[in-house]
């Protein structure tokens, strides 16, 4: 994952992201990321185009995007149930 | 909120499992819209997976893709089958072909395939366009040699915003791999140069009026454009 944002954004774009993993469901494979407020449409675009995950075929899409992780649990638990 | 629209969806028509995968992540990624891409052989009742998709809340639209290797293939292709879909889309391998396909008003939606070089959208065709270029994702994704296809993208979105041609945004998926989120492809647009207003509009309004104006058409096929019905006579005259 943060190589794909290496290889579209480069280093200076990838740092500028501040793109992080803050916690992955293994079961779900579900997986939630932080980024910089005007960095969301940059990771969104980077996720679409990623393809496969340590060689294997994969698609990364976004379900939910919110200003905060609190409203964002509670939209895709809303979402699920 | 706003409603989106995948009007590229290329799957087995005749896999159920595959739709109803595909169907219920669409769900999950609020497509409200799909067109499938049904061959002229096929007949559109006996269509299990259009039900699956139906089934899940998702609307789906029937799609031509017409890839006429000349003018007069074109314009008999359209001719024949315009009366039956609710899309078509043309794909402009040769310049013969595009100058016909960005000026018909029966094409709604014009492609430009990557893998061929010298046709182009560009200079006079783009001013003259009238139907809606697609952008589909399956095209980036696809294979090696994304800085490529990246700037050959980058150059068609250009020229699309200087003419103020309109752009749709779809995946061209034939699995749930394939697939992506509509506001995902809108993200892509904007990297590649579209202003970000136009992006979330060539995934949601764009794609909705297409199928919408075409469905009017459609059902009332006498009437001619920009007229609309809003109210019948009562009198037998």
């Amino acid at each position: 994952m943060y190589r794909s944002i290496d290889d579209m954004l480069g280093k200076l774009g990838s740092a500028d992201t501040k793109a992080r993993m803050i916690g992955f469901d293994e079961t779900t494979g579900k997986a939630v990321f932080r980024c910089k407020t005007g960095s969301a449409e940059k990771l969104r675009a980077v996720l679409a185009l990623m393809t496969e995950m340590y060689g294997n075929p994969a698609a990364a899409m976004v379900m939910r995007s919110s200003g905060t992780i609190k409203a964002l649990r509670v939209r895709i638990r809303r979402n699920s149930s | 909120m706003r409603a989106y629209a995948d009007l590229h969806l290329s799957p087995s028509l005749d896999d159920t499992a595959n739709a109803r995968s595909m169907a219920s992540l669409l769900t999950q990624l609020q497509t409200k819209l799909v067109g499938l891409v049904v061959p002229p052989e096929r007949s559109f009742s006996s269509l299990p997976i259009a039900e699956v998709f139906r089934n899940s809340g998702i609307d789906v639209a029937t799609r031509l893709d017409v890839k006429p290797k000349s003018r007069e293939e074109l314009l008999k292709t359209l001719r024949r089958f315009r009366s039956k879909y609710e899309i078509i889309s043309v794909e402009c391998s040769t310049t013969h072909v595009s100058r016909v396909a960005v000026r018909d008003r029966r094409v709604d939606i014009i492609h430009f395939p990557k893998r061929q070089s010298g046709n182009l959208f560009r200079g006079n065709l783009a001013k003259s366009c009238r139907a809606a270029l697609e952008f589909n994702l399956s095209e980036l994704i696809s294979d090696a040699g994304l800085e490529t296809r990246l700037q050959l993208f980058r150059r068609e979105i250009e020229t699309a915003a200087e003419t103020s041609t309109t752009v749709v945004g779809s995946s061209n998926a034939s699995n749930p791999f394939g697939l992506r989120s509509p506001r995902d492809i809108a993200a892509v647009l904007y990297m590649i140069g579209l202003p970000l207003d136009l992006a979330l509009r060539g995934v949601s309004d764009i794609p909705l009026e297409i199928v919408k104006k075409n469905r009017l058409r459609l059902a009332e096929p006498q009437i001619d454009e920009g007229v609309r019905i809003l109210r019948r006579s009562t009198r037998n005259e």
